[in-house]
């Protein structure tokens, strides 16, 4: 597996983690925990592999906990939204849904070549599906720059105080522990690219 | 008869244990390696560097107790069983330097101590004349290294069935057990079989004719089946096997030794060879490649060989002499190479009959287009794509690249890819879909860059 396919797969196994818990999903990654446990590997220094936190049996568990955080009915103790998290917006867009960085996500995407799919059933700026942009954008040979805007611009800002609030409120140590590994792996795929970046930027460049 | 009545130097049968918390009676993996496989007479790894290089190249296996012993079984293989015998081991790995001569016996041997043939793994260690001692060495390891993850995942519940090769026998080589002409044919498991009668892919993967289909399940003719292994990597339930040559244990090893070859480097190892058993004594240890032993290469999908590449190594197709074997190996190679514009490595210049897959694409069978679609592996513009070949099969592992390459219409299901593959898989995308290329978005993309 090569850096990149890595952090596809790392990028890829974070999205699913932070969506609505499926019972057969769940039971597939359990499978796959060699895979996981390679892709914890190459990503040095990594916490553990949350799913091996879990088993098959405490999907109910799952569902229940990831329902109460992050999709209600109620008030709702960490939003799994961008928009909620961002402040860098006039103070009258605080904590609410739909702000600027959802439309422009909208447009990263589509310079993608992609876009949400019609029965997809999530905003645009859910954690899960930023990271399945961004394991897609990793996984197309053009979607460099798409990738560092992804996580420069979006996952950078707003993962941190997003994963302090999930540690601080999970009941669960599924969640606990993802919001640990998210930050761990976001931290190493953005080191990747910077330096790949930096490595494209020493390149000698076209003659004139 | 005690494990340390064996030939001197003793087995040391209790020391070393890498991990020693097997219970009596559970499953576990005893590796015997000859005292001269390195040079000076010594192990070519000590215990706690392969210990340390299990840990690191096959973290799968070390959830198996591995107990690690030397001796030179190879000078009374007759004498094996009453080694292993009393320890009760049931997957053995054995790497040894006299295979050549030896293998048959050590193999009945082994037999005879009740190690069933999907429980052995013998590792031929002999080395390349003037090669670099260092190299040797290192090779040795990775070798072991990449058997124990192998044999850990072996499936030891496939029955041993065998077939006498139609041709001359000697009269001496009948009062031999365990004779040369002797190798296994494949077997159903029925329990495993999810197609009945609906599925007919081991059929028609089967280059023999040797598998027809009844509503109970496929029936080998185990005269016509030769163990090419074309049935067992063409089955998606898991349902044909090969006694030796499971297909997890080829999976897992085949990612071991690609693991340790990224990490030597390309100056110490060219690649993976995927080789046919017949080309494997061709591929000595100390030379450029790490072998991984097949059956045949009619067992290989393009599938394993991309999902290697993916891996970061490069790979090599060795076939022997038979024409199934090695035009199976010309048409991965061709496969390989227009699946992504990057031709498949010539395999290695010693190797014995080998047929080298061609270098490029045939000129004026590049087929149309593909538009923006990209090779996964190495990133460059399709020019014919897998999708004209083959890639429905891959949907069903991997979606992502499926989505990325597959074009139902122009497949015509030529079973050059497998079905089953956990080498590779990232999951199905669940939010978002592709759209069209338009010359807007790719412009903005790639100007931006």
């Amino acid at each position: 597996m090569t850096d990149r396919e890595t952090a596809v797969m790392a990028a890829d196994l974070i999205a699913h983690w932070w969506s609505r818990p499926v019972e057969d999903e769940v039971s597939t990654w359990i499978d796959a925990a060699p895979a996981v446990a390679a892709v914890c590997e190459r990503l040095a220094g990594s916490s553990p592999s949350p799913i091996l936190a879990c088993s098959l049996g405490q999907v109910p568990e799952l569902i229940d906990e990831y329902e109460r955080m992050f999709v209600g009915p109620g008030q709702l103790p960490c939003p799994p939204y961008e928009s909620f998290w961002r402040d860098d917006v006039p103070i009258d867009l605080w904590h609410s849904l739909m702000g600027p960085c959802t439309a422009d996500l909208r447009r990263l995407y589509r310079e993608l070549g992609v876009d949400m799919a019609a029965d997809a059933g999530e905003l645009p700026d859910h954690i899960a599906v930023e990271f399945e942009a961004l394991a897609y954008a990793l996984s197309r040979i053009d979607g460099s720059e798409v990738a560092a805007r992804l996580v420069n611009d979006h996952l950078g800002a707003w993962l941190p105080g997003f994963c302090k609030q999930v540690t601080s409120q999970a009941r669960h140590p599924f969640y606990a522990a993802l919001a640990a590994t998210t930050l761990d792996w976001l931290g190493r795929i953005r080191r990747d690219i910077d330096s790949a970046a930096a490595v494209e930027a020493a390149a000698p460049g076209p003659p004139g | 008869m005690t494990a340390t009545s064996v030939s001197s130097p003793p087995i040391r049968a209790n020391a070393p244990l890498i991990r020693a918390n097997g219970q009596r009676g559970e499953p576990a993996i005893l590796v015997l390696l000859c005292t001269d496989v390195g040079d000076g007479g010594d192990c070519p790894v000590a215990p706690p560097d392969l210990a340390a290089a299990v840990r690191r190249d096959a973290p799968q296996a070390t959830s198996v107790p591995i107990a690690l012993g030397a001796a030179r079984v190879c000078a009374r293989p007759g004498r094996l069983a009453e080694v292993i015998g009393p320890l009760g081991a049931h997957r053995v790995v054995l790497g040894c330097r006299h295979l050549d001569e030896e293998r048959d016996a050590i193999t009945a041997s082994l037999r005879a101590a009740g190690v069933s043939l999907a429980g052995i793994r013998l590792v031929d260690l002999r080395p390349e004349r003037r090669a670099d001692p260092a190299r040797v060495a290192w090779q040795s390891a990775a070798r072991i290294v990449a058997a124990i993850a192998g044999i850990a995942h072996a499936d030891l519940d496939v029955p041993e069935r065998e077939h006498v090769v139609a041709g001359p026998l000697s009269r001496r080589s009948l009062f031999r057990p365990g004779s040369v002409g002797r190798r296994p044919v494949a077997s159903w498991l029925e329990g495993r079989c999810a197609g009945g009668a609906e599925c007919t892919a081991c059929v028609v993967a089967c280059p023999r004719g040797a598998l027809r289909c009844t509503p109970a399940g496929p029936v080998i003719d185990e005269a016509a089946c030769t163990g090419c292994g074309a049935c067992v990597s063409a089955c998606r339930a898991g349902a044909l096997a090969l006694a030796g040559y499971a297909l997890s244990r080829l999976e897992a090893e085949a990612m071991s030794l690609a693991a340790q070859a990224r990490q030597a480097g390309r100056d110490v190892v060219a690649g993976v060879a995927l080789a046919c058993a017949q080309a494997t004594p061709g591929l000595r240890v100390g030379g450029d490649w790490l072998p991984l032993e097949l059956p045949s290469l009619e067992m290989v999908t393009a599938e394993w060989v991309l999902a290697l590449r993916a891996a970061g190594v490069t790979v090599a197709l060795v076939p022997c002499g038979d024409e199934p074997c090695a035009g199976r190996g010309r048409e991965i190679g061709e496969l390989c190479a227009r699946f992504d514009g990057c031709p498949a490595e010539a395999p290695p210049a010693e190797a014995p009959p080998a047929e080298a897959p061609p270098a490029e694409s045939p000129p004026g069978d590049a087929g149309p287009d593909v538009g923006s679609r990209l090779c996964v592996s190495c990133g460059q513009p399709l020019a014919a794509g897998l999708a004209d070949v083959a890639a429905r099969r891959i949907a069903a592992s991997h979606p992502r690249i499926a989505a990325r390459l597959t074009d139902e219409d122009r497949c015509t299901d030529c079973l050059l890819t497998g079905a089953r593959s956990s080498m590779i898989a990232v999951r199905k995308p669940r939010y978002l879909v592709e759209t069209p290329p338009n010359a807007t978005n790719l412009r903005r993309v790639r100007g931006g860059g």
